[in-house]
């Protein structure tokens, strides 16, 4: 990286960038340029985010009281079942890697685009497929299967609503994501810049590839397996429900193959994210560079390793409950490697409260209880009284929403600058943090309580003494809710009446900081060459511009 | 971009894209993302296999009476026809690397050729067990097995229909590649640096013949 | 036709214009020959009627040996980049251990509780477990 960031504000001299070379709806539909892909995939990933989040509220508002008196069973079922695979399948899988990595990873290694550009287009259209397959069921009155969809409940068992539509969705999906993996594993790979060598990759690019990865490995198995569930639907293959003579185990194993993994296709680019902004908004180089990369990649292989344990007590046999159980204790140790590294980076640095350390702050805390609860659910003997609890419930929206979802928000906050051009308003950020955190606690906190004292997850009624948990967990939500609208607001405000972003408000010294806010067409003005780490920082540099 | 600047000149003829500095890179990185899709499809094809082991393991019985049903002949005829289908494949692929786009439509058109074979073969396949009633899941009606000894035999062609179903499909899939990429040779798109579509589509009926490899001896060779 | 002065490299009878290594015709007859040559053995093993513990590994060792013949001289991996190889490696690793852990559930449900005839747990009250 060379030492001098560039000054000014975003356009080149003829004052154009990738927002405003070209006009028109078209030239964003059929644009290959992987920065306006980026932006669709976020307006389009954070727009299903609404629609999911809504759904939660509805099964939080039901869940206020201990009677099921504000919607029946059946369109409970319905209402977190879309919750479920709204989240997982159209926000949480493209969450970062498809927004901030195909925004961000050209940029990083100091190349024009990705390796495929029209591939890219074409995974994102695929994707807005899926989604309008999942979106004709939501608008049809949904399916009551649970994400999950077990079978035989799901083969033809009773299910009510378009489950082949459902499963259909899903399917397509998955190819939208085998393609993006794809693209960013053949980029990382071919197109660097000169002096970007494998050790001064961005963690985050390290946190893409592991992620690209499990992408290409497990996805098509889930396919395969949607695949067969839609045929044991209309054909009644056999494989999987018993009074055909299935087995319903075997399908959890189909599932769950490629279900563990995807938690990590989630985790992993928040993780990257997170190294990114505690290194650049301490002012410290990342402690353990060569721990926190492998450790990437541990995750990703025994990842894979590891699905059983969603299975305890579901009739696979004990000695495979027992293996699968010893072997998740494995991933916590990459894992804690990271979080331990985080903390370390953050020792004796120079630290800016700004927003973006506040959620990267946030994800320390929330990840560290998520991640702590996850082996309580790891350890057979214990597990077998947590399943189907809400202490499930909340270990997984410990680390999911709160550890990818605020990572998400700490990357789209660390490189809205780059994206837009724009700086966003700080003290309404910091407030609306308060909101948020405050919020998102309350939500799935009192959970684990409710949960490890025996609410079962999936009812939409329940016996009074898990009341009070309940109500704190409802009041939470709504107040969850109030602040992402909060931060929604000021980011959009943002864009209108924000002030014009430098080049490089944060001092960062990784490639991307070298192109413009917002960079111009071909990301920079001409050939770029790596000659730093992307966390080797200047003595007390401050950043040009601005005081953040 | 400065890997060009080392080239000495601007050489960026019109089939090398313009985010690639040259033809070397551009060619790994195709190359590098097909081989990145055969692993998807691998791992497609691995959930079949699963389903076939596990209800092989559950029927064991019924595996052995259903796969009498299946005309070995046939079988082995299609893994000998795909088996050439790949070698013209192969050859054609060299064709192109020499820079001989009539030799590449030519071993096109034979590997065309094995692939129509292969699904003339499995419509036979398949048109007599419509006939018979050997059928997935619920439409089985064959009454030819002795239901004493087997149970659950539409489970065998349940697995025998999705494996070769989804097979079949990508052969069809490969047959529209193979065309389109003959069409290319005819128009002698092809030269010794710029082959690499043909070489992937290549890979792509590779793969193909593979999967058919351990497909014959587990659906026709049970004994 | 072919361009490959423009290339860094110069085409010859045993590398194209991008310098990859191009097999002589006769190595493409002989790995056809040993595919033709694995067919047989295929069927023939059939008819050695072993047990499924050994016929089942059996077919799979003989077309992994056809597989590795045409991954190797058709899919040209034994003159690729070394990277390529790993990833199809890959693929194999993680597709066996779908199948292994799989598989290893499958057959160790008998272990603690019985299991009847299709590995499945029948719990019934009146008459006991099986």
């Amino acid at each position: 990286m060379s030492t001098t960031s560039l000054d000014g504000v975003g356009h080149d001299s003829a004052g154009t960038n990738y927002l405003n070379a070209k006009r028109g709806i078209m030239s964003w539909l059929f644009t290959i340029d992987h920065k306006r892909i980026g932006v669709m995939y976020l307006v389009t990933v954070l727009t299903f985010f609404l629609a999911g989040g809504l759904l939660a509220l509805g099964v939080r508002a039901e869940l206020f009281t201990p009677e099921g008196d504000l919607f029946s069973a059946n369109t409970y079922n319905r209402l977190f079942t879309l919750h479920g695979a709204i989240m997982v399948f159209l926000v949480l899988v493209p969450a970062i890697p498809a927004t901030l990595g195909n925004f961000v990873l050209p940029l990083q290694l100091g190349t024009l685009d990705v390796a495929f550009p029209k591939l890219n287009l074409a995974s994102f259209h695929i994707y807005v497929l899926g989604a309008c397959f999942l979106l004709f069921v939501l608008i049809t009155g949904g399916v009551d299967t649970g994400w999950t969809f077990y079978t035989p409940y799901s083969s033809g068992g009773g299910a009510d609503g378009h489950v082949v539509f459902a499963l259909m969705g899903a399917f397509i999906l998955g190819f939208s994501s085998i393609l993006t993996g794809l693209n960013f594993i053949v980029t990382i790979h071919k197109m660097r810049a000169p002096g970007v060598t494998w050790g001064r990759l961005p963690l985050f690019l390290w946190a893409i590839y592991a992620t690209s990865v499990i992408q290409v490995l497990a996805t098509p198995v889930i396919a395969i397996t949607l695949f067969l569930l839609m045929f044991e639907n209309i054909v009644g293959i056999g494989i999987f429900d018993p009074a055909l003579g299935g087995d319903p185990v075997l399908f959890q194993h189909f599932f769950w193959f490629y279900s563990h993994p995807v938690v990590y296709v989630m985790a992993l680019p928040a993780f990257g994210v997170i190294s990114e902004t505690v290194t650049i908004h301490s002012r410290r180089h990342i402690f353990g560079y060569t721990a926190i990369a492998a450790s990437s990649v541990a995750i990703a292989a025994i990842g894979f390793l590891i699905w059983g344990h969603h299975m305890y007590v579901s009739g696979q046999s004990e000695l495979s409950g027992t293996i699968f159980s010893m072997l998740t204790f494995g991933v916590g140790l990459p894992t804690a490697i990271k979080l331990l590294s985080w903390i370390a980076t953050l020792y004796k640095g120079s630290i800016r409260m700004n927003t973006v350390m506040l959620y990267t702050l946030a994800f320390l805390w929330i990840f560290a209880i998520g991640g702590l609860t996850g082996l309580f659910l790891a350890t057979l003997a214990t597990d077998v009284h947590l399943h189907d609890t809400y202490f499930v419930v909340a270990h997984f929206h410990y680390v999911m929403m709160g550890g990818v979802l605020f990572a998400l928000i700490a990357g789209m906050h660390h490189w809205w600058p780059k994206i837009t051009g724009k700086m966003f308003n700080e003290s309404i950020a910091k407030v609306s943090w308060v909101v948020v955190f405050v919020g998102y606690n309350l939500t799935f906190f009192p959970q684990f309580i409710a949960g490890s004292r025996g609410m079962p997850r999936r009812y939409h009624q329940y016996i009074p003494e898990f009341e009070l948990w309940n109500q704190l967990s409802t009041i939470g939500s709504f107040t969850f809710g109030l602040g992402l609208f909060m931060v929604l607001g000021y980011l959009l405000q943002s864009i209108f009446k924000g002030e014009k972003a430098p080049a490089n408000p944060w001092g960062g010294v990784s490639l991307e900081w070298e192109a413009l806010s917002p960079p111009v067409e071909h990301n920079f003005s001409g050939p770029v060459v790596c000659t730093k780490g992307p966390y080797d920082f200047p003595e007390a540099v401050s950043p040009v511009g601005h005081d953040h | 971009m400065s890997a060009a600047a080392e080239h000495g000149h601007e050489h960026h003829p019109p089939y090398l894209a313009h985010h690639f500095f040259n033809m070397n890179q551009q060619a790994d990185s195709v190359k590098m993302g097909m081989w990145l899709f055969l692993v998807q499809e691998i791992l497609f094809f691995a959930g079949l296999f699963m389903a076939y082991i596990a209800m092989r393991y559950i029927y064991p019985d019924t595996w052995l009476a259903a796969a009498e049903e299946l005309d070995k002949v046939m079988g082995a005829t299609n893994t000998v026809v795909l088996l050439t289908s790949s070698l013209t494949m192969a050859l054609g692929v060299r064709a192109a690397q020499m820079g001989n786009n009539k030799a590449v439509a030519g071993w096109c058109a034979a590997t065309l050729l094995g692939a129509y074979g292969f699904m003339i073969i499995k419509y036979i396949e398949y048109s007599h067990k419509l006939h018979v009633g050997l059928l997935p899941g619920k439409f089985y009606s064959f009454e030819g097995l002795e239901q004493a000894a087997t149970e659950a035999p539409q489970i065998f062609f349940s697995v025998y229909f999705m494996m070769t179903g989804v097979h079949g499909l990508h052969v069809v899939i490969g047959i529209g590649v193979i065309f389109w990429i003959m069409m290319k040779a005819l128009g002698n798109s092809f030269n010794s640096e710029n082959y690499a579509a043909v070489e992937n589509v290549g890979l792509y009926w590779h793969l193909v013949d593979l999967i058919w490899i351990f497909l014959f001896p587990l659906l026709y060779l049970v004994r | 036709m072919a361009n490959a002065a423009h290339g860094a490299h110069a085409a010859d009878e045993h590398h194209d214009g991008l310098g990859h290594h191009i097999s002589p015709l006769s190595t493409y007859i002989a790995v056809y020959l040993g595919l033709l040559v694995l067919t047989v053995v295929t069927v023939l093993v059939s008819y050695a009627e072993l047990p499924p513990a050994q016929s089942i590994p059996a077919a799979v060792a003989v077309a992994s040996v056809k597989a590795t013949l045409v991954a190797a001289w058709f899919m040209h991996l034994k003159y690729d980049k070394r990277f390529n190889i790993f990833i199809f490696s890959a693929a194999v690793w993680f597709m066996a251990v779908f199948f292994l852990f799989t598989l290893f559930d499958l057959t160790t449900r008998g272990t603690v509780l019985e299991t009847n005839d299709h590995h499945e747990w029948r719990i019934d009250k009146e008459e006991g477990t099986g």
